[in-house]
């Protein structure tokens, strides 16, 4: 194993430790770090029929069978582990009582999830994860990650154009005849005046990623923001784009848009 | 590295709500390529880009299909109607946005004519970028 890889699989600190043992004040020090962890993932198995007592109980327990079974030279995270063996304890848990050990989650939950694990790997990491690597730091399954995607982004130039269809003219109406501000966008140089209205920071952003080609994770470290929130204002950005070309009308459209977004 | 031995075709109605079925569906297999999830993130965007163009430009359709095949570690994807269509692509396609963020996102961005002049799309995915 490269000292890289080393330093990646000791993102949480706890290999140091680990050598220490049985050392019992250090044993102590690494229950205490990651008590929280274990806490985390007993909330998350709550309202299925056992007490968050009971929940936690089995937790902690997880959490220094996790302790005990670690090995730093395996090359694995603690804090992977960890979450590996409590979850599988709780999930023993509520079998061994007969519950269903599925744990519901709205896809609010999920997106939320993904946003936070996506965010740790790609610092953990370095670079950015795939979708299997945040499916199985989330406990999620692969599907509710892309599911998850589209939720967290919510970039749909099409949604735009939904809420024409809405006003009772079809799309095909609106948009079969030559639309005017099509004809107006002539790649790049004819949306300049509509890039001039971005944010010098988000013109940047599109800048890097659709003249240099540089992907979002060097955008990201270029920038010094995290990835997730480079993605979003790229959405962002070209939707704005995409209203501005097509008029007030548009415009108005959005304004409305964002305002049934916060009510 | 999975691959896909068999391709993905995907048929939904031309409308712009089903385009979500064809973003979720493309996610999908980029995921089963392990691309990394700012490459995911850019598939679904331009397949997205890709189905709002050929809507404007195909009124007449009923249908938009999605086809997927791998090839060299990238996805190639086509997305096309089922109306066929003499002039495509007319000028205000190639000059619309959807098509500039297209060419930006992906390689090789192309307008095909399929079966009888049915109007496509078709592009190819970024590799992924070798990790340690």
């Amino acid at each position: 194993m490269s000292e890289e890889d080393r330093a990646a699989n000791d993102a949480d600190g706890a290999v140091e430790l680990f050598r220490r043992l049985p050392d019992e004040i250090v044993r102590e020090e690494l229950v205490e770090r990651f008590l929280p962890l274990a806490r985390h993932l007993a909330r998350r198995f709550a309202g299925r029929g056992e007490s968050v007592e009971d929940l936690i109980q089995v937790a902690d327990l997880g959490l220094l069978n996790a302790i005990d079974r670690f090995d730093p030279d395996r090359g694995v995270q603690f804090t992977t582990f960890a979450a590996v063996t409590i979850t599988g304890e709780l999930k023993r848990h509520f079998r061994d009582r007969g519950w269903s050990v599925r744990v519901p989650r709205s896809l609010q939950e999920s997106a939320l999830l993904v946003h936070r694990t996506l965010e740790t790997l790609w610092q953990d990491l370095g670079r950015s994860p795939t979708i299997s690597e945040i499916a199985e730091a989330a406990d999620l399954p692969e599907e509710a990650v892309i599911e998850a995607m589209d939720a967290i982004q919510a970039y749909s130039p099409a949604s735009l154009d939904a809420v024409v269809s809405e006003d009772g003219t079809p799309m095909s109406e609106t948009v079969g005849h030559a639309d005017p501000s099509f004809e107006v966008a002539e790649g790049w140089a004819s949306v300049a005046p509509a890039l001039e209205k971005l944010p010098e920071r988000e013109r940047r952003i599109l800048y890097l990623r659709f003249f240099r080609g540089m992907t979002q994770t060097e955008i990201a470290q270029e920038i010094g923001i995290s990835q997730m929130h480079i993605s979003r204002l790229i959405a962002q950005s070209l939707e704005r784009v995409r209203r501005e070309i097509r008029g007030p009308e548009a415009q108005e459209r959005g304004a409305s848009e964002a305002e049934a977004d916060r009510r | 590295m999975e691959d896909l031995s068999t391709p993905i075709t995907v048929n939904v109605a031309a409308r712009p709500d089903a385009l979500h079925i064809l973003r979720v569906v493309a996610a999908s297999a980029a995921a089963l390529l392990q691309l990394p999830f700012d490459a995911v993130d850019e598939v679904r965007i331009a397949v997205d880009e890709a189905g709002v163009l050929l809507l404007a430009s195909s009124p007449d359709a009923d249908a938009l299909q999605l086809e997927i095949t791998t090839s060299d570690g990238s996805l190639l994807i086509t997305i096309g109607t089922d109306a066929p269509t003499a002039d495509w692509p007319r000028p205000v396609d190639r000059e619309s946005w959807s098509w500039t963020v297209i060419q930006g996102l992906t390689l090789d961005p192309r307008f095909v004519s399929g079966d009888d002049g049915r109007p496509a799309i078709r592009f190819r995915t970024r590799p992924p970028v070798k990790t340690p």
